[in-house]
């Protein structure tokens, strides 16, 4: 039963898609860069995942309704309404594709065993994801004051860029370290486990959520139209905890997989350990892959 | 002979992860323009003349686009604002189709060109109304047009609206049916979200 629950987490890990963000297809410069899979039947039809979307629009709704009403008012009493609701909104936005899933996952996967190590991963990426979206709002609006809805895709254009070509490197950098371990290990008698510096995480986290997260664009750029920037930073915020939940959960999970996996081996050591390195090896390979996959598919 | 166990394994694991792992072209995160749409069909005395998109779009989207285009902040969009707005914001949908998948009896009908374009910002919220020509002539028969309107790279949600999704002009010359199903042999978004279609079907009153 164990094994079935190890592999099934294991293979949900590698079901979970590889997404990029799509340019804007209202404003001019875009057009779509390859034929779109409209596929002619439906492969696993999903209500959920419909109304999951619509549901965020939902909640996105609501958070605009509430802040006219706090302006309107003039009182802080739908403040916990719009926390609630920005981090529902949170939750709900980083289960779908993206968000870092698959390289968080995958860079575990690589180093580390310690579920903490994946609430903290987690957490950071979406912080990140956030707190680049913020900056970025306040950059373009207040201190350049040029058009958001032109510049914004050029700007995270750069961002995926760079961040997808800091994760493939990175990645490599996994795969040289994990090569190296694996011939050090099989000399050693006694040898010692891989785990990731705080430091290295905190780069990873970096790297993979540096990219604008285009929902907190939204609710910065609405809050500041209401003249409420405080009160966008705090529904950032908000909306940041939820995303990190989501993504943390899911990269627990996986991690667990792992640790079962292991677990399951604990009786025959040799073979838990080529297990083990094959994990870190396929981990790090997976980051590199994540990364040169996603910088390829972004348009030019 | 114990290293190759070991890189064996590794293919082995690797391969795994390739057989499952489904990237997909044009791969994207979700939706974040959410688009409510109304569908007017408009016929004349020889049938169907065109079809009338109406899109109200999510608050979010409406304030972004308010804060780029409504230049002198009044609230409103006049006619050299809705000209900007159809320039910075509009008209490259042309690549897409304006997302409008049009069926004329079972054969698709590019949409090339739309006219009559209105933009219109009212409390905050922005609206978008423009024109697919489309002429259809009605006969003894019946004719059948269908309207899929999706965004298969779900940048944008486009959904119809609860109230008064479609609505029927000038068919005094016919006898017009309508009606909404889920298109349930189009998929996008990794196959997981079926497109809503308006049908209406119309011949000459006898």
């Amino acid at each position: 039963m164990n094994r079935l629950i190890a592999l099934f987490i294991l293979c949900t890990v590698f079901l979970a898609p590889v997404a990029t963000l799509a340019n804007n297809p209202f404003a001019s410069g875009h057009s779509r860069p390859e034929p779109s899979v409209v596929n002619a039947s439906p492969r696993f039809s999903n209500p959920v995942i419909a109304r999951m979307i619509m549901l965020q629009h939902t909640l996105k709704q609501k958070i605009t309704r509430q802040v006219r009403q706090a302006k309107a008012e003039k009182s802080i009493k739908p403040l916990f309404a719009l926390v609630l609701l920005s981090f529902s909104y949170g939750v709900l936005h980083a289960a779908g594709p993206g968000h870092g899933k698959a390289v968080a996952t995958s860079y575990l996967f690589s180093r580390g065993r310690r579920l903490g190590h994946g609430l903290l991963l987690g957490n950071l990426i979406a912080l990140f994801h956030a707190l680049s979206a913020v900056i970025l709002v306040v950059v373009l609006r207040e201190i350049l004051d040029v058009s958001i809805s032109g510049s914004l895709d050029r700007t995270t254009l750069v961002m995926q860029r760079i961040s997808y070509a800091l994760i493939a490197m990175m990645g490599m950098v996994l795969l040289v370290r994990n090569l190296i371990n694996w011939r050090q290990r099989s000399r050693q008698d006694n040898p010692t486990k891989a785990a990731p510096k705080r430091r290295n995480i905190l780069a990873m986290a970096f790297f993979t959520g540096m990219v604008p997260c285009p929902g907190v664009v939204l609710i910065m750029l609405f809050t500041m139209s209401m003249d409420m920037v405080g009160l966008g930073m705090v529904l950032s915020l908000a909306t940041a905890l939820g995303m990190g939940m989501t993504i943390s959960a899911v990269v627990t999970v996986v991690l667990k997989g792992k640790t079962m996996t292991l677990g399951i081996l604990d009786q025959r050591p040799g073979l838990a350990e080529t297990v083990e390195l094959s994990f870190e090896l396929a981990g790090a390979l997976m980051v590199t892959l994540l990364g040169l996959l996603l910088f390829g598919a972004l348009t030019p | 002979m114990h290293y190759l166990i070991r890189y064996a394994m590794t293919l082995i694991v690797v391969l795994a992860a390739g057989v499952f792992w489904d990237p997909g072209p044009g791969a994207f995160a979700h939706p974040h323009v959410f688009i409510e749409e109304r569908v007017k069909f408009e016929f004349d005395t020889k049938g169907l003349a065109g079809i009338r998109m109406v899109w109200t779009f999510d608050d979010m989207f409406s304030t972004m686009v308010a804060e780029d285009f409504d230049r002198n902040k009044n609230q409103a969009l006049e006619p050299e604002e809705v000209a900007e707005v159809k320039k910075g914001m509009f008209d490259n949908l042309v690549n897409y189709g304006y997302y409008a998948f049009v069926k004329i009896d079972t054969k698709p009908f590019e949409v090339k060109h739309v006219s009559d374009f209105k933009a219109r910002l009212h409390k905050g919220v922005l609206t978008y109304e423009f024109l697919i020509p489309c002429p259809v002539a009605a006969a003894a028969q019946p004719r059948v047009v269908t309207l899929t309107s999706f965004d298969p790279d779900y940048y944008c949600a486009l959904f119809f609206a609860e109230t008064n999704p479609t609505l029927i002009s000038g068919a005094s010359a016919v006898e017009v049916s309508a009606s909404i199903r889920k298109e349930m042999e189009t998929s996008y978004y990794f196959g997981m979200v079926n497109p809503w279609q308006q049908r209406v079907s119309f011949r000459l009153k006898p």
